[in-house]
């Protein structure tokens, strides 16, 4: 399609479109920049506690290394053929142990990038789903509606394909060149120096879509939904009277929501989110089939090359209980942490 | 310029306005619709017929794990509940495996896992179940919801008024008769709302079996996608699983009503 109808398409609005547009994208751009900031000067300020943990961690390593050999040179002694399994998920060459240690570590990444945009989705959607507004209820609604009546499964799907085609038809149809040109976008955006970055992307042909990105907002979108109806349920269940008594005694709003609110509402919602979180655990699975190296395709990987799929298979499922049971553990804790000093009945 | 062209010189014609733009605007996305309209009936035409065939398979796989993960799950809850250590640790680390591991890894565990043992599965002849994907997905469903069934049964079990089993002892029940008239029909009242929960769970979950090649719903939507390459048809997908799950969910709420007539409002009086 030639650009040409590019001028009177947008003659009339094109400019105003182009400001409004680069004023989006610059928005996105410095909360972009203030949050990497605040990264880095985090960093700056743990560096000698990572020091100090990568030196603990190289110790223990060492420690139990010596112990692992010690173990496998016993291990030999007894049973010969054990050890070609412990060969086979070994951390050295030919075994797959540093693998799956990656795929872990992906896994776990998603798991907890998703906690915490999803948790952010539903305190939003919980708020949305409150409030005396129409219109933010219908929203609320709509959401935990469609994202809890799908699979998990056909979310991800909907989301990878939605958004290469969404992005591949954008360049197909030639509506990108034609909306770079007839809003001016690149030299707007040449004011926040993104001209050259604009200017790029405006001319590029093809898309790619990162799994692990896909990953996350559909994750974060299914997490975000289904602790709306948890944190919704703990906000009810704290006692109207205490709001009302807060007021009485003269706290702002704000002071109520903090000191009242909030500190229940955690009590409450903690055994559904420890909940939700095993869920999502699990869910990271879901990601293997858009090809993300984590866990699950590493495991198939494996079982590809060695011809093991028993063996192979049930260490992921043995890793993934390590995973679930100390989540339990660890949300038991927190549980009786958040309800310290409620009698129990 | 030449007087018998019918085309204007672009450069002479006005400058196009804002209202201008607009109703251009306006005209190509009306032209687009319909466009958009013609390919979507011909997509269905084409592909609408695998859809319900594979909501068919979704149907039929998800019923038949769930009676027979209902019919496990009695054991379990009732080991669980036993006074005999062996039974409870067996029953608690099986709920835990199961519950504890991704759907997805257990169907790669039955079903490509049966195969390093093929000798064993052939002289035992259960090869021709573990060969097929279809009946190795059947199990790992089965088992799977059988330890969540298990737990909400138990729950059920536990949240029984421990007065009705100690008036039925009175009145010289014994176990297998308290069992099958006063705790299991108490047990399955109270856990309805939760077994309603786990069918939609079950439904979503079994949308896995596509990865294995089965053609469930998903697993049509996939091959319908990678036939046409149009988009649409996750959509419509999503379209048939929102209804699945919205339809459960109203005729759940019926039988909840109907299974609790003490919970009904009181006829009013004439």
């Amino acid at each position: 399609m030639a650009p040409a109808p590019a001028a009177p398409l947008l003659a009339g609005f094109g400019d105003v479109l182009g400001w409004l547009f680069a004023a989006v994208i610059a928005l996105v751009h410095g909360i972009t920049l203030v949050v990497g900031a605040l990264w880095w000067l985090l960093g700056l300020i743990f560096w000698p506690v990572g020091q100090l943990l990568g030196f603990v961690i190289d110790i223990l390593g060492a420690v139990f290394g010596w112990l692992g050999s010690v173990i496998y040179d016993v291990v030999a002694d007894i049973a010969p053929g054990a050890t070609f399994y412990i060969d086979l998920i070994s951390f050295g060459k030919g075994g797959w142990g540093d693998d799956l240690w990656t795929g872990l570590q992906l896994t776990l990444k998603l798991a907890v990038i998703s906690l915490s945009i999803g948790l952010t989705i539903g305190l939003l959607g919980a708020g949305a789903k409150l409030a005396p507004n129409k219109w933010l209820n219908i929203i609320g609604n709509g959401y935990t509606t469609l994202i809890r009546g799908l699979p998990e499964l056909l979310t991800l799907m909907l989301i990878y394909y939605g958004l290469l085609f969404g992005l591949q038809g954008l360049l197909s149809t030639g509506i990108l060149p034609l909306l770079c040109d007839g809003t001016g976008l690149p030299d707007k955006l040449a004011l926040i120096g993104l001209g050259e970055d604009a200017a790029r992307i405006c001319v590029s042909t093809t898309v790619q879509i990162d799994g692990f990105s896909a990953g996350v907002v559909a994750l974060s979108l299914v997490f975000g939904a289904f602790s709306t109806e948890v944190l919704r349920g703990a906000i009810l269940a704290v006692p109207k009277g205490q709001l009302e008594a807060a007021r009485a005694i003269g706290m702002s709003r704000r002071l109520t929501i903090r000191r009242i609110l909030l500190p229940q509402v955690w009590r409450y919602a903690m055994p559904g989110l420890g909940n939700l979180w095993l869920i999502m655990i699990k869910d990271t699975s879901l990601v293997s089939v858009i090809a993300l190296d984590e866990l699950m395709r590493k495991t198939s990987i494996a079982v590809g090359v060695t011809k093991q799929p028993f063996f192979f298979y049930s260490v992921a499922c043995l890793i993934y209980l390590a995973i679930t049971g100390v989540s339990m553990i660890a949300t038991t804790r927190i549980e009786r942490w958040a309800s310290r000093g409620v009698r129990r009945a | 310029m030449d007087p018998s062209s019918n085309t204007v010189d672009p450069a002479l014609l006005p400058e196009p306005s804002f209202i201008d733009g607009i109703l251009l605007f306006l005209q190509s996305a009306a032209a687009w619709f319909v466009a958009v309209f013609q390919g979507q009936v011909e997509l269905l035409d084409k592909y609408g017929w695998r859809l319900i065939m594979g909501l068919g398979t979704t149907l039929e796989m998800v019923g038949i794990s769930l009676a027979i993960g209902g019919l496990l799950a009695i054991p379990i809850a009732l080991a669980r509940k036993s006074k005999f250590a062996p039974f409870r640790a067996l029953a608690v680390s099986y709920v835990f495996f199961f519950r504890g591991t991704p759907l997805l890894a257990q169907i790669f565990l039955i079903y490509y896992g049966s195969g390093q043992f093929r000798p064993f599965f052939e002289s035992a002849g259960l090869w021709p179940i573990f060969r097929e994907a279809y009946w190795c997905t059947l199990i790992a469903f089965s088992l799977n919801t059988a330890a969540y069934t298990g737990e909400i049964l138990r729950g059920g079990i536990e949240a029984i008024p421990p007065g009705e089993i100690e008036a039925a002892r009175a009145l010289g029940m014994n176990r297998w008769l308290m069992l099958r008239r006063i705790i299991l029909p108490g047990a399955y009242r109270i856990a309805l709302p939760a077994y309603g929960n786990e069918i939609i769970l079950m439904i979503k979950g079994s949308a896995i079996a596509m990865v294995v090649t089965i053609l469930d719903l998903m697993g049509q939507t996939k091959l319908a996608y990678a036939r046409s390459f149009s988009f649409e048809i996750y959509l419509y997908a999503a379209a048939i699983y929102l209804a699945l799950t919205f339809i459960l969910t109203r005729a759940w709420t019926r039988l909840e009503s109907w299974m609790n007539p003490q919970r009904r409002p009181p006829p009013q009086a004439a």
